[in-house]
C-alpha cells in the first residue's frame, strides 16, 4: 500500500500537560507524526505510553480533562487546531474528524436510542430535518452491517452487543463524512472473533469512503494488519516512525525490537522475551533516553544524559536512539 | 414499567388500612378524652357520660375502628366531634391550600436544586463547588420554622415585601396567591433544595466523567447540550429517589410552616383535632396525605422509567 494523498494532519511537537498535586505533569512530549489523505497511520505502544492522550490532544479534548498544550501544532486541513477555541473546534469534532473509542458500550449514552445519538450528530453539524437525519442514520447503520437497521435504530445501547455498539460508534463517527477517523483501541474490548469482523469493517469503509484513519492500538499484530505507516510511542514520546513494512522488517529502536520479540510466533520454537520493568509514570521519566534503564543496549554517559531527538534512520524512517546506526536489531517479517 | 407501577398501586389499600388502624390506636392511647373536651369547663359528669354514649366512645377499640372503616369505605369520613362538620368536606376544602404550598415548594426544589447542583458540578474542587457544598451543609441544618420566623421579621415586619400571614385563593388573585406562598414555600424547600443540590452535584460530577460524555464532546456538541441533555438525564436517576423522599418531607413539614405563616390548611386542622382527641379529622388528614405520598411514589416510579430505558419494557 503506497500513499500519495495530500497531507491531512500534521502533528508537530505536540506536548500535553496535566495539572497534578505536584504541579504540571507532561504526559505527552514532542510528539510528531503525519497522516495523509486516505492513509491508515498506526500509533502503537504499551498502556501509559501516551497514545490516548495524543489522540485526545489532536481534537483538543484534553482541555475538558484539565490538560493544556504548551507546545506544538496540530495542523489539520490547513488549520492549527491548538490555536482554536472550543467553539471553533466543535465545528471540526464529529464533522471533519470522527472518533471511535475503546469501550463501545460505555461510549454510548444509555438514556438515548442508538438512532437518536447518530441523528443528533448529523443534525448538529448539518442542520437538516429530523426525518432526513433519521433516514441517513438508518442507511449508516445498514452500511456498518447492522441487521434490520430501521428497527435497531430505535433500540438502546443495552440492547446491543459490544460488537454491535462499536459498529454503531463507527457509523456515528462517519455520519458527517469526515476526512479523518481517530480509532482509539477500537477492538481491544471485543472478543477476538468480533475483533476481526470490526477490523474488516473498518478496512471496508476505508476503501469505500477513502477516509484516513489514525489507528491506535497496543497490539502489534493488529497494527501490522491495518496500518500503512506506524509511529511507536514510549513514555509520552514517539520513539520510532516508519512505513509498516520497514518497521517490521528492520526496526531501528531497541524498544520497537523489544516489542516484536515479545510477540508469540508460530513455528519458530523461540522463547518469548519480555521487556524488563514497566513504563515509567509521567513526571518520573528518566533523564536522557526514557527507555535507557530498560534497554539492553544502553550505554552509560551516552543514553542517560541528554534529551534525544528523533534521528533519521533511513528512508522515511526515524528513531529516537543515539545508537541507531550501531545496532543490528531483529524484526518480525523474514524477507 | 406500567406493570411495576400497577403492582405498587395494588398495595395502596393495604397500606391505607394499616396506617389508619395504627393512627386510630395511637389516638386512643393519647391521654385526651374527647368527651371531657366536648363537655367544656366545669363539666357535669352526667353530660360526659351522655356524650360518651352518644358518640359510642365506650365501645372497644376494634368495634370503633371497624365502624369507622365501614363508613370510610362508603366515602364517609365522619364528622368532627366539635364543629360537627363532615371531615371529607373540610379536608377537600383545605386540600388546594396545601397543594398550592407543595406546588410552590416543589418548583423551588426543582429549580434551585438543579441549578445549584449543576453549578457545583461544573468545576469540581473550585470555588462554586465548595460554595454549594458549604451552603448545602448549612441549609440542611437550619430549622424551617426558624427560617420562616426570620423571613417574617425581615421581609414582612422590617421591610414590607411579603404579607406575614394568611392565604389568598388562586381564583381570587393569582399574584396575591403567589405572594402569600413564596415565604412558606421557601421555608419548606430550603432543606430539600440543599439535599437535592448536593446529591445532584455528586451524581453529575460522576456522570461527567463517563465515557459517553467524552463521545458527546468528540461529536462536537456544545457544553450546554452535553450537560443538560446527555449528563443531566443520567445524573437525575439517583437524585429522583431523594426528591421523592423530600416531597414526603414537605407534607410533614407544612404542618409547622402553616402555623408560622397562619395558613388555614390541613396542618392547622390536624393540630386542632389532635389537641382534642378529635379522631375523625385526624384520620381524614392522615388518609389523604398517605394517598398523596402513594401517588407521589407512583409518579417517581414512572419518572424512573422515563429516565432509564432499561426499566421500561
Amino acid at each position: 500500500m503506497t500513499v500519495d494523498g495530500a497531507l491531512l494532519l500534521d502533528v508537530d511537537g505536540l506536548t500535553v500537560e496535566f495539572n497534578g498535586p505536584n504541579g504540571w505533569v507532561r504526559a505527552v512530549e514532542d510528539v510528531s507524526f503525519q497522516v495523509h489523505a486516505g492513509e491508515i497511520v498506526g500509533l502503537v505502544g504499551e498502556s501509559g505510553s501516551g497514545k490516548t492522550v495524543t489522540s485526545l490532544g489532536v481534537l483538543g479534548l484534553t482541555r475538558a480533562q484539565g490538560g493544556r498544550m504548551p507546545h506544538g501544532r496540530v495542523v489539520f486541513e490547513g488549520t492549527d487546531l491548538v490555536t482554536l477555541d472550543d467553539k471553533a473546534l466543535n465545528r471540526i469534532r464529529g464533522r471533519r474528524i470522527g472518533m471511535v473509542f475503546q469501550q463501545p458500550i460505555r461510549s454510548l449514552n444509555p438514556a438515548f436510542t442508538i438512532g437518536e445519538q447518530i441523528a443528533e450528530t448529523i443534525r448538529h453539524h448539518e442542520g437538516i430535518s429530523r426525518s432526513d437525519a433519521w433516514a441517513r442514520t438508518v442507511t449508516l447503520l445498514d452500511k456498518v452491517h447492522i441487521p434490520e437497521p430501521a428497527k435497531r435504530a430505535r433500540q438502546f445501547p443495552h440492547e446491543f452487543s459490544g460488537g454491535m455498539c462499536q459498529r454503531a460508534m463507527i457509523a456515528m463517527a462517519l455520519s458527517c463524512s469526515p476526512s479523518l477517523l481517530i480509532a482509539d483501541e477500537p477492538t481491544t474490548a471485543l472478543d477476538v472473533t468480533v475483533q476481526a469482523v470490526v477490523l474488516d469493517l473498518m478496512r471496508e469503509i476505508q476503501a469505500e469512503t477513502g477516509v484516513a484513519i489514525l489507528f491506535i492500538s497496543h497490539d502489534l499484530g493488529v497494527i501490522a494488519d491495518m496500518a500503512d505507516t506506524v509511529a511507536v510511542m514510549y513514555a509520552g514520546q514517539v520513539v520510532e516512525r516508519a512505513s509498516v513494512e520497514e518497521l517490521f522488517i528492520s526496526p531501528r529502536h531497541p524498544y520497537t525490537a523489544g516489542l516484536m520479540a515479545a510477540v508469540p510466533r508460530v513455528g519458530q520454537g523461540r522463547q518469548l522475551v519480555a521487556i524488563e520493568g514497566n513504563v515509567p509514570d509521567p513526571g518520573n521519566y528518566p533523564t536522557g533516553c526514557r527507555f535507557h534503564n530498560r534497554c539492553e543496549h544502553a550505554v552509560a554517559m551516552r543514553c542517560d544524559t541528554d534529551l534525544i531527538p528523533l534521528l533519521p534512520a533511513g528512508e522515511a524512517h526515524d528513531s529516537r536512539c543515539v545508537r541507531t546506526s550501531e545496532l543490528m536489531l531483529e524484526g518480525v517479517v523474514v524477507a | 414499567m406500567l406493570k411495576l407501577v400497577g403492582r405498587r398501586l395494588a398495595w395502596a389499600p393495604l397500606i391505607l388500612l394499616m396506617i389508619s388502624f395504627f393512627v386510630f390506636t395511637l389516638v386512643d392511647l393519647a391521654p385526651v378524652d374527647p368527651a371531657v373536651a366536648m363537655a367544656g369547663n366545669n363539666p357535669d359528669p352526667a353530660l360526659i357520660a351522655q356524650l360518651r354514649h352518644d358518640f359510642h366512645l365506650s365501645d372497644p377499640l376494634p368495634v370503633r375502628y371497624v365502624r369507622w372503616l365501614g363508613h370510610a369505605l362508603h366515602g364517609d369520613l365522619g364528622n368532627s366531634y366539635f364543629t360537627r362538620q363532615p371531615v371529607g368536606r373540610s379536608v377537600l376544602d383545605m386540600l388546594p391550600i396545601n397543594l398550592s404550598m407543595m406546588l410552590v415548594a416543589v418548583v423551588m426544589i426543582l429549580v434551585g436544586g438543579v441549578l445549584l447542583g449543576v453549578l457545583g458540578a461544573l468545576r469540581p474542587g473550585k470555588i462554586l463547588d465548595r460554595l454549594v457544598t458549604a451552603g448545602g451543609s448549612v441549609a440542611v441544618a437550619v430549622p424551617p420554622f426558624w427560617l420562616g420566623l426570620l423571613m417574617v421579621l425581615y421581609l414582612s415586619v422590617f421591610h414590607q415585601v411579603f404579607p406575614a400571614i394568611g392565604y389568598v385563593k388562586f381564583s381570587t388573585s393569582p399574584w396575591e396567591w403567589l405572594k402569600h406562598l413564596l415565604m412558606p414555600g421557601f421555608a419548606l424547600s430550603t432543606l430539600p433544595i440543599a439535599t437535592v443540590a448536593l446529591q445532584l452535584k455528586g451524581s453529575l460530577t460522576e456522570t461527567l466523567g463517563r465515557d459517553y460524555i467524552l463521545t458527546a464532546r468528540a461529536k462536537g456538541l456544545a457544553s450546554k447540550t452535553i450537560i443538560f441533555k446527555h449528563a443531566l438525564r443520567n445524573a437525575a436517576i439517583p437524585v429522583l429517589t431523594v426528591f421523592g423522599l423530600q416531597v414526603a418531607y414537605i407534607i410533614g413539614g407544612s404542618v409547622i410552616i402553616e402555623q408560622v405563616f397562619g395558613i388555614p390548611g390541613l396542618g392547622s386542622y390536624l393540630i386542632t383535632a389532635a389537641q382534642a382527641g378529635d379522631i375523625n379529622p385526624i384520620l381524614g388528614v392522615v388518609v389523604l396525605s398517605t394517598m398523596v405520598v402513594i401517588l407521589m411514589n407512583a409518579a417517581v416510579d414512572i419518572a424512573y422509567g422515563f429516565l432509564n430505558p432499561k426499566l421500561r419494557a
